[in-house]
């Protein structure tokens, strides 16, 4: 068994489990902010930091709203919700908010739900539970992308990406749920516990 | 049994209510109207309300300045996603209004607070709401922002300056070139001057011959020889000095008592029109590899110096001697005159651009060349000392650049 790797069964695996927690945090997405939205079916990849920070660049629009958040326990790791300026401009007409404060504000909060939908869902499949940080928010020009420390204490992660999209009001963002060393290693036990029921 | 196992749970309960009410954050708990239905000792400290007070009331009703839209939100988002929502100090401040009396958190008015919304999991009715005060942070955060701003535009500043260095050090060299050239022509016209009054003689001379009726073929052919030649060296003279004042792009391997010889070929005439005893002490077969006309401008430059200093200084038996010693890597040249030496107080100076003592055409520029091309161009190093009597310039050079 490759120790950073996920096998293709457990990929499988770990993809059934993230559409069904997709689904759950469509729907409080949509019901907290009283439009229809939609998530793209989650994307599962192995990767190291520096790739990882390429894929960030790669989404090429030259300032994002970028915030992150903790999540703890055995299944462990850190979100990070980017949200470019566009998208982000067009939350806060929608929600008619007042000053940049409430944008912010109204960004955490949908970093928390996306984190806290997906994870809890998930942990719940594994048999586990979470807990939440505060979560953060800063204005990051993408050049600076690399100066963001946050990242640099993982060397492996497992980046599970989804797009969320609200049509009627143009606002995508672009969720990355990363998972620790040491919780690539539980998952993966967990995912073979699921595999060796299925068999 | 039964009985024992109510006990337990009630003393569970007491820790508690007594950590509640002692704890170091704001506790409150709400339902969906924001109605308060518990209101911790922190709570009451904090903003002066008694539990009796408050307890039964809307929040909004006691602390108007909530949005009471985005908390009943975050709510109802609370016990859907079943986790707790937050309010984050740096982007919301806070949600309870509290001032701050101490002095030292001088940067905000109230209390910054991270504000967590925990629901109740089983009735779906209730949720706490924790205020941790986050003040002291968003201070240090504050002076963070403001110190990374500063550092940005001293960079900026720095940035700029550098550019307005590298300009002004492009135009120092544009200069420096200029002031070569300079040195060039007024070297040359020493030249000139004597083959040129040399030619003026003898056409002056033919002239009277003619007039006089005493001009044949003998002397006229005579005199249109020595025109030729003379013509000729001066020809020969600006191409000499047209290929010195060329930079070399390569080092060659070039004999030092013939680059000394050249430089007496450049200066004769000044010398021996001032009276200047030029000595040079080398062996004919010492050798370096360096860049030729670099080394030749800067010892014509500090030889013209020389030079220079004894038109203003009034000095018996001049001398002017140069002595070059070859190490086994290196060769030492020492240049030294007895021109009256330069004061102590420009000595520190005379490497700098644009300083200068001499009284007319002083660009101020030779020896800060002379430093500059001896340092960065042929690898060596350059040292003047002086003192009443003369000045002693050492220039030592890698026998390889």
């Amino acid at each position: 068994m490759n120790n950073d790797i996920l096998t293709e069964d457990e990929r499988d695996v770990l993809q059934e489990l993230m559409n069904i927690a997709y689904g759950g945090a469509t729907a409080v997405i949509a019901e907290m902010l009283e439009a229809f939205a939609s998530l793209s079916i989650p994307n599962i990849q192995v990767m190291s930091v520096d790739e990882l920070l390429k894929t960030f660049e790669a989404l090429k629009s030259t300032s994002y709203f970028f915030s992150t958040q903790a999540f703890n326990g055995e299944f462990s790791g850190e979100s990070a919700f980017f949200i470019n300026e566009e998208s982000a401009n067009n939350l806060a007409k929608h929600l008619e908010l007042e000053d940049r404060d409430d944008l912010n504000d109204a960004i955490l909060e949908l970093t928390n739900v996306l984190t806290s939908s997906l994870t809890t869902k998930l942990a719940k499949e594994l048999e586990t539970e979470v807990g939440f940080s505060l979560p953060s928010i800063s204005k990051v020009p993408l050049s600076e992308i690399n100066d963001v420390q946050t990242f640099k204490i993982y060397s492996k992660v497992i980046v599970i990406d989804t797009e969320l999209n609200f049509q009627d009001q143009q606002i995508n963002g672009k969720i990355f749920i990363l998972t620790k060393d040491e919780s690539i290693q539980w998952l993966k036990i967990k995912l073979n516990n699921i595999l060796d029921d299925l068999m | 049994m039964a009985q024992n196992k109510t006990q337990q749970h009630f003393r569970r309960l007491d820790v508690d209510k007594e950590i509640l009410s002692v704890i170091n954050n704001g506790v409150i708990i709400l339902d969906e109207q924001l109605q308060i239905h518990y209101y911790n000792k922190w709570m009451q400290l904090h903003t002066k309300l008694k539990e009796d007070n408050v307890l039964g009331k809307k929040l909004y009703d006691i602390f108007p300045t909530i949005n009471k839209k985005t908390l009943i939100r975050k709510i109802k988002t609370a016990f859907k996603i079943n986790t707790p929502t937050f309010y984050a100090a740096s982007s919301s401040n806070y949600l309870i209004p509290i001032k701050i009396n101490q002095i030292k958190n001088s940067i905000f008015q109230y209390m910054q607070q991270d504000v967590s919304i925990i629901p109740f999991e089983q009735d779906k009715q209730f949720v706490a709401v924790i205020i941790t005060d986050q003040t002291i942070m968003a201070n240090t955060n504050a002076l963070l922002q403001t110190n990374i701003q500063k550092v940005k535009e001293l960079n900026q500043a720095l940035i700029k300056e550098k550019e307005v260095t590298e300009f002004q050090h492009k135009q120092l060299l544009s200069n420096s070139r200029s002031a070569a050239m300079g040195e060039m022509i007024s070297m040359i016209a020493h030249q000139w001057r004597q083959p040129l009054s040399l030619i003026n003689t003898l056409i002056a001379t033919l002239k009277i011959k003619k007039e006089l009726g005493v001009l044949n073929d003998t002397i006229l052919d005579n005199s249109i020889n020595k025109i030729e030649k003379t013509t000729n060296f001066l020809s020969h003279t600006i191409d000499d000095f047209r290929d010195y004042f060329k930079p070399n792009k390569i080092a060659t391997k070039i004999n030092l008592f013939n680059l000394f010889e050249k430089s007496l070929f450049f200066l004769k005439s000044e010398l021996k029109q001032l009276d200047i005893e030029y000595t040079i002490d080398i062996n004919s077969n010492i050798y370096i590899k360096t860049y030729k006309n670099e080394l030749l401008q800067s010892i014509l430059n500090i030889l013209k110096n020389s030079i220079d200093a004894f038109k203003e200084n009034n000095i018996k038996n001049k001398k002017i001697s140069v002595i070059v010693v070859k190490n086994e890597d290196s060769v030492l040249i020492n240049i030294e005159d007895n021109a009256g030496g330069i004061k102590c107080k420009n000595l520190q100076q005379v490497f700098e651009p644009y300083f200068s003592t001499k009284s007319k055409n002083g660009t101020g520029l030779g020896l800060y060349m002379c430093k500059t091309i001896i340092n960065e161009h042929l690898h060596g190093n350059i040292s003047i000392e002086s003192d009443e009597n003369g000045t002693k310039v050492a220039i030592l050079l890698p026998d390889k650049v």
